[in-house]
């Protein structure tokens, strides 16, 4: 007969994972301040990756608006904090869930069309977004060019130290929550892919017509991929948001947000999830480092990444790297 | 002189459609042939006057000449960019909008770092003349026979040459126009071409008039787009027509309400036609 | 592609991810290069290569904080004395290197950078610029702020922005490195100093206030529109943090001139027509028009000005509208402008035109605007550490509040705010009108040429021409 399976199973079964991430829950142990906020970084840009893979890289619905998910909640974040006055921390609470419900403004339209159309239409969201907050009246309310500008999140806590330890605090805070976030939304969304949730998702992404055919609520699934898909994306932008003040269109620009995200989704693997976070996370971390040695152009390294994988391996290599990887272990495990 | 709104509207109405026209025309080819939306339009009119001034004050090229030159160039490159980048792709529709997108980003992000936000000022008319008591610069005036003649060519091109027509047939069917000895590579290829010389045609003339930055290909980009959502995809009618309602609500706009509000007027545009009528005014229903 | 190779391509990405951490996290500068092509007689860094302290002989590597910037040629090197340094102090420069104002204002410090080293350093001590690009955007100044503080610069200089400098506030007793910006007007920022001493004392501005502008380019607006019996006026201006305080005070002084209003227009940095601004100015009755730009807006707004034949005096500022290239650069279009211009060729002091000489001869080209304050600033920072006699900010920050340093702008004595004072004895602008190629001075009446015109806008037959008018009125 099977038997159930044990705590020590569990543990072989994801004993990389699990590696994986004591390392990077005890870096900040040794890691100096820059490397702790380039990893900041890379774990929002990781849950971005895995939030749009979830969605599009399943169904096939490229949101090319994601975005605007993750910049909504942000300026979300400003608004509470700066006309309802509510604190930053209670403010990126807030701001991520009512980012979520705001995203469906996004999706509900578009579900009308289909294919290349919902891409389009996604895509004009963060630009027409980004047009009405730079341009007056809007401006003299969201911050225009100069952005929002909030206390930044725990600032308060951070000034009651002395000051040496300040900076220092909130260096941790910060890595710990994004660490957190990051692997929540990570295990949630994992799960879900490979299961029978991931599984109508897919099947719309393969034939929407035979899978609705087969007993699938298309539109039912599509509502609740996007909506699971936007409350991490949004808690990442609100999060980010308190962080990283002040809040500025750059939150919502398709080439400093979307782009790096869709290349790690590509690079990744489209649909594997873990494949778009190995990526996000290596070609977040690099893109911070590459500073010093091509300063400017990494931007165009970047893009050219993304269009040689879409021309040439549009199914990405991290995910078969991965999978290499896995069994390597697993051999090694017995 | 007068200032009052509705002549500006009127004036520059007219002065904006043609030129609009002209290179939706490209846009709706491209539509039209290769069933995608050509994004890289972007990347081409931003890289044809850059590669214009870059002539102009680097090699020392006289002012005509540079600008065949960088209209040529960003014509070839069109045609690079239909064989390497669209047609591999053509089976997956949204391999080729992330790509082409990629090429305008490029293009913007190289002028960008390389040109930053320093202005680059293009060769223009001088002169400013009075219509109707509206002051327009004489620059306009080309700017409207440019426009006017590119649209009025490639319109003839497309319903009298042997070769417009086979882009009708080709936009209609692939498949069909293979059975009747068209061959619609080739037929793509010219398409792409004319895209790409309207798009540095239009970028060289109307530039000088606007602002020359990296960022300048992706208001024309939509425009275009809006365009021939509006009018309705494969219909060139439906671009003629939708140009010109476009050309004047843009203007209105623009003229009441500022500039920057302009800019929203054709995404918004978009967003609307695609909710609520994705065929457009004259489009065939898929 | 055989699935070992993807395995090696793995670890080949892991390597060099690990390779390049490890270099980055033992401190190695990264610097943006510039692109300011220059020939420069260098004299402190070649100097280096020259001797050792302690040893002669040529150095065994690069400081590990010079990194090569290839557009910056050093040419002839004239080493006068060799001149030996305890180590290397940094400073941090933090700018929109994406605009030519920016590029200027770093090869200013740059500039007074070699001066200070060619005299052996700031306590013997050689200083190392360290630029950090900001984009023109917030975001980016903040992440720069905290990355020159890794760095372990002593001070920010540059900050030209007043969105950027607001947004780095709040790093500033984290960090607690000083900044002395020549630029950032916001009052905002002021206020923040006084209302919270403790936390924004590390703030310095070595130039004036947007209040302070506000004064200076209203001034000279009250006595234009009296002269012409002007009482509506129109102003277009950019649409950034530093603008607010020009609007709170134009509507106080409009009010004490007895002046109105006619139309506002707010305009994004990366406009590219000012047809419908002028239009809306114009149908509302302005008679004379007020603009305010930091940005390149103004090389479009002279081109409009001229396109659209505006018949109505404009007066204002903006950073390249006082270049001496604007002219031409516009095509000739820029006449009858009237522009402020902060920092001007004429001795405001011993320091002016020594500066301006050695600057155009260098760089080919006017220090425009904030390029004087930034030149300034470095020295004035300079000279409060060695009345310091430390690097330490607490001891640095109290000499700097009561120093009066003789710049090449004028003098700097810093307000309660920490701002340098206004007044035609320390920082004070001219404001001159592009008359066919020339910047000729029409303000301050003291400093204006005898025989001085006025060009004034009118329409004849449809087009706009210019009426020569004496300046001052009798």
């Amino acid at each position: 007969m099977f038997r159930q399976k044990t705590v020590a199973d569990k543990v072989r079964e994801n004993l990389l994972g699990i590696i994986v991430l004591l390392i990077l829950a005890l870096l900040p142990m040794r890691a100096n301040d820059f490397l702790l906020d380039t990893l900041v970084r890379t774990y929002i840009f990781v849950i971005l990756a895995v939030t749009l893979d979830f969605f599009s890289g399943t169904t096939g619905y490229l949101n090319l608006g994601h975005s605007f998910i993750f910049g909504l909640s942000a300026y979300l974040t400003g608004i509470l904090y700066v006309y309802l006055k509510i604190p930053t921390e209670i403010a990126i609470l807030g701001a991520g869930l009512l980012g979520t419900f705001g995203s469906l403004a996004l999706l509900l339209p578009s579900l009308r069309v289909r294919g290349v159309y919902f891409a389009i239409l996604s895509l004009l969201y963060p630009i027409i977004f980004i047009g009405i907050v730079t341009t007056q009246p809007f401006s003299l309310y969201l911050g225009g060019e100069g952005g929002l500008r909030i206390k930044q999140l725990f600032l308060d806590i951070a000034r009651k130290l002395p000051p040496t330890e300040r900076l220092a605090f909130l260096h941790n805070a910060y890595y710990y929550l994004s660490f957190i976030l990051m692997v929540a939304s990570f295990i949630v969304l994992y799960k879900l892919a490979y299961n029978e949730f991931g599984f109508k998702l897919r099947s719309i992404g393969q034939d929407e017509e035979l899978s609705e055919a087969a007993g699938v609520n298309t539109t039912n699934m599509k509502i609740k991929g996007f909506l699971l898909s936007a409350v991490f994306a949004s808690y990442a932008g609100a999060l980010y948001a308190g962080m990283r003040p002040p809040i500025t269109v750059d939150f919502v620009n398709t080439g400093s947000i979307l782009l790096p995200t869709l290349t790690a989704m590509i690079v990744g693997g489209a649909g594997t999830i873990i494949g778009p976070a190995i990526a996000a996370f290596l070609l977040t971390l690099l893109y911070q480092y590459l500073w010093g040695l091509v300063g400017l152009w990494r931007t165009v390294a970047y893009m050219i990444i993304l269009l040689a994988f879409v021309l040439i391996r549009p199914q990405g290599i991290f995910f078969d790297i991965y999978l290499r990887i896995r069994r390597l272990v697993d051999k090694v495990i017995g | 002189m007068e200032f009052t709104l509705i002549k500006f509207i009127f004036i520059f109405g007219v002065l904006h459609s043609f030129i609009y026209l002209s290179f939706a025309l490209g846009f709706s080819l491209v539509f039209g042939v290769a069933k995608i939306p050509y994004l890289s339009y972007a990347g081409l009119y931003t890289l044809s006057a850059y590669l214009m001034h870059l002539l102009l004050t680097k090699a020392g090229v006289p002012t005509i000449i540079s600008a065949i030159l960088s209209i040529g160039a960003v014509g070839g490159l069109s045609i690079v960019i239909g064989d390497y980048i669209v047609k591999p792709s053509m089976k997956n529709p949204l391999s080729i909008f992330i790509s082409t997108m990629t090429v305008s980003y490029i293009v913007e992000e190289v002028f960008r770092i390389k040109m930053g936000l320093t202005p680059v000022a293009l060769p223009a008319l001088r002169g400013v003349i009075t219509i109707a008591g509206v002051p327009v610069a004489q620059q306009w005036i080309a700017v409207l026979i440019i426009g006017a003649v590119s649209s009025f060519l490639v319109l003839i091109y497309l319903s009298k040459t042997a070769t417009g027509k086979s882009i009708r047939a080709v936009a209609e069917s692939w498949y069909e126009s293979m059975i009747i000895g068209i061959n619609p590579y080739k037929v793509f290829r010219v398409t792409m071409l004319i895209a790409g010389l309207l798009a540095g045609v239009a970028s060289i003339s109307l530039s000088p008039l606007k602002a020359v930055v990296p960022s300048m290909g992706w208001s024309p980009l939509f425009v275009s787009f809006a365009i021939v959502i509006l009018g309705g995809m494969g219909s060139i009618k439906g671009t003629v027509v939708a140009s010109f309602i476009y050309g004047f609500v843009e203007q209105f706009v623009t003229w009441k309400y500022g500039g920057a509000f302009a800019s929203i007027v054709p995404l918004a545009l978009i967003v609307l036609v695609l909710i609520f009528r994705p065929t457009g005014l004259f489009g065939e229903k898929e | 592609m055989s699935q070992n190779v993807l395995i090696g391509v793995f670890v080949v990405i892991l390597v060099i991810v690990g390779a390049v951490a490890y270099y980055a996290g033992k401190g190695a500068t990264t610097t943006v290069t510039t692109t300011i092509t220059q020939e420069k007689t260098v004299t402190a860094t070649q100097t280096q290569f020259v001797t050792v302290t302690g040893t002669p002989g040529p150095t065994t590597s690069p400081s590990p904080t010079t990194t090569p910037s290839p557009t910056i040629i050093t040419q002839t090197v004239v080493v006068t004395t060799p001149v030996e340094f305890k180590g290397e102090v940094k400073v941090g420069a933090l700018l929109p290197l994406n605009l030519p104002i920016g590029q200027l204002m770093l090869g200013a410090i740059q500039m007074a950078a070699d001066e200070i080293n060619a005299k052996g350093g700031v306590l013997g001590y050689k200083v190392i610029v360290v630029p950090y690009d900001t984009q023109w955007q917030a975001d980016k100044a903040a992440e720069g702020y905290k990355y020159l503080a890794q760095q372990g610069v002593k001070v920010v200089l540059g900050v030209f922005g007043s969105h950027e400098a607001l947004a780095i506030m709040d790093l500033l007793a984290l960090y607690q490195v000083p900044v002395i910006a020549s630029g950032a007007v916001s009052d905002q920022l002021d206020q923040m100093v006084l209302k919270n001493y403790d936390l924004y004392k590390y703030w310095f501005r070595a130039y004036v206030s947007a209040t302070m502008q506000a004064a200076a380019t209203w001034d000279l607006l009250a006595y234009i529109s009296k002269t012409f019996n002007y009482t509506r006026y129109g102003w277009i201006y950019e649409d950034l943090p530093w603008v607010i305080p020009h609007a709170a005070y134009g509507q106080v002084r409009s009010q004490q001139e007895g002046m109105i209003l006619a139309a506002a227009v707010g305009v994004k940095t990366d406009i590219t027509s000012f047809a419908d601004a002028f239009q809306k100015v114009l149908s509302n009755g302005s008679q004379i028009i007020v603009w305010q730009f930091s940005g390149t807006e103004d090389y479009v707004f002279a081109r409009d000005y001229y396109d659209m034949q505006v018949p109505l005096i404009a007066l204002g500022g903006g950073s390249y509208a006082m270049l001496d290239q604007f002219y031409n650069q516009t095509g000739g279009k820029a006449e009858g402008l009237i522009c402020i211009s902060w920092g001007f060729p004429a001795p405001f002091t011993p320091k002016t035109m020594e500066f301006y000489n050695k600057f155009k001869q260098t760089f080919k080209t006017d220090p425009i605007f904030t390029t004087w304050y930034a030149y300034d600033s470095l020295y004035i920072w300079a000279n409060a550490v060695e009345s310091a006699g430390t690097f330490d900010v607490e001891k640095v920050i109290p000499i700097l509040e009561k120093t009066v340093y003789v710049g090449a702008a004028g003098v700097y004595e810093f307000t309660q705010s920490h701002s340098a004072k206004l007044a035609p004895d320390r920082i004070y602008p001219v404001f001159f009108q592009w008359q066919s190629g020339q910047r000729v001075v029409i303000w301050p009446l003291n400093v204006v040429a005898p025989g001085t015109k006025l060009l004034v806008p009118k329409l004849e037959g449809g087009q706009r021409v210019w009426v020569e008018v004496p300046w001052p009125p009798k």
